[in-house]
């Protein structure tokens, strides 16, 4: 079955199918929870949200809609609504030791690969709606129509947020490599 | 030619243009230098370690979704207990017979075990609604939203309970939260209070997963009085869009 399938099974009512799409997709959510984050907890509890959401809701869910794009809509907006009422922000202040100790934090594979860990301390440095977008565009791999649907709006504006969020965070990378 | 470079990259380019800029790139050196960076970059990207989340991800899941298949089967059995079973109608057949005679003979004819029955009954709802109340206080979410589950217990309306329900889904840090208080109260809405409160909170609430949850309730309950404060959100410049869109369907659906 494809995931608008089950999709609107549960919709339906029939919500014992949730769980094959928890299988297909709480990998997803939980990396993009925790690199957009940094913080493994928040990441368990955040995936977590979706899922309760996505029962919750499920009458929301439009037919023909593509499951992904509307799951990662659900995931933003939980991630936007935890931020709101936490009211902390990831600074551009904050220093690089202690952004490479919260990587740290995260995985020790990830800690070792030195250029990964100056990707995701250069990531950290970005603004938070750059780094979702490139979390769906590069590490999801989903195309600008998709992520147009999870944003609301053209694909031509997507296509020019991938792009500066891309070029900014060469940038940040290309500074970090010099110290 | 940054941006032609991304595209490029992407394979997003064809015929001349495509050309052009890989020509550019070989021929300029500072753009070979970009073009490199900008592939070293986007390839640790698609090549990111998947992290794995720990396995009681999956328990908590599996629980939470038992709870909400049983939840929403009791809804239909209730339902249909309500609506259509012969051994419902008997039941308040029997209560009202029960009623005329408390009435014909009094309340002094209680037998001593009656009364024990009810005092028994009495501290068991007070302690589930200490319960209750205290666990709405609690740190984390998760035991809030047990808490809201357990008032699912009381089959009649309680006003202190109510209160706690209704402060929860106006001001609980978790939206989660809000929402199973949503839930609960619309166990009730058929009381005046409570009805009252799911109004006011469409007003007054801050979190638009709250909002649209409130909506959907209103068209389910048609209730047309949500329609000033729903109006109210179409109106206002800081509601955002998907809640707008739900407010313009609730107005349509209830006008």
């Amino acid at each position: 079955m494809t995931d608008e399938e089950l999709m609107e099974a549960v919709k339906a009512g029939d919500l014992a199918k949730a769980s094959i799409l928890f299988d297909r997709y709480n990998k997803h959510l939980y990396n993009f929870f925790v690199k957009i984050s940094f913080d493994r907890e928040l990441g368990h509890d955040l995936t977590q949200n979706v899922f309760l959401r996505m029962i919750k809701f499920k009458h929301t869910y439009k037919s023909q809609a593509k499951f992904k794009s509307w799951i990662f809509q659900i995931a933003r907006n939980i991630y936007a609504d935890h931020y709101r009422s936490n009211k902390v922000m990831t600074s551009d202040y904050e220093d690089v030791e202690i952004i490479g100790q919260k990587v740290d934090a995260i995985d020790v594979k990830l800690a070792n690969d030195e250029k990964e860990k100056l990707l995701y301390i250069a990531m950290y440095k970005l603004e938070s709606e750059q780094r979702e977008i490139l979390l769906l565009s590069k590490f999801e791999k989903m195309k600008y129509e998709d992520i147009a649907m999870v944003y609301e709006t053209s694909v031509g504006a997507i296509k020019v947020k991938v792009h500066r969020a891309i070029n900014k965070l060469k940038e940040n990378y290309l500074q970090l490599e010099k110290i | 030619m940054k941006e032609l470079m991304i595209d490029y990259l992407d394979g997003n380019l064809t015929g001349e243009l495509n050309d052009f800029v890989a020509k550019h790139i070989d021929k300029d050196d500072h753009s070979k230098v970009e073009f490199e960076k900008l592939k070293e970059v986007t390839g640790l990207m698609i090549n990111s370690q998947e992290l794995l989340p720990d396995s009681s991800l999956k328990l908590e899941f599996e629980e939470m979704l038992k709870e909400e298949i049983a939840k929403s089967t009791q809804r239909v059995e209730a339902k249909i207990v309500h609506w259509n079973s012969p051994k419902m109608w008997l039941q308040i057949a029997a209560s009202v017979a029960l009623l005329a005679v408390g009435i014909l003979a009094g309340t002094q004819i209680a037998s001593n075990t009656e009364q024990d029955e009810i005092a028994a009954l009495r501290k068991e709802m007070e302690a589930t609604k200490g319960l209750v109340l205290a666990s709405l206080q609690n740190q984390s979410a998760s035991s809030r939203i047990k808490a809201v589950n357990v008032s699912y217990q009381m089959t009649i309306m309680d006003d202190e309970i109510v209160d706690a329900l209704i402060n929860t889904m106006n001001t609980d840090a978790n939206a989660n939260v809000r929402l199973a208080a949503v839930d609960a109260l619309s166990e009730f809405a058929d009381e005046e209070k409570v009805r009252m409160a799911l109004i006011s909170g469409l007003e007054n609430q801050d979190r638009a997963v709250v909002q649209i949850a409130l909506i959907n309730l209103m068209v389910r309950l048609k209730e047309n009085r949500a329609l000033e404060p729903l109006r109210k959100i179409i109106e206002d410049d800081n509601s955002i869009e998907t809640v707008k869109d739900e407010a313009h369907f609730g107005v349509f659906k209830l006008s």
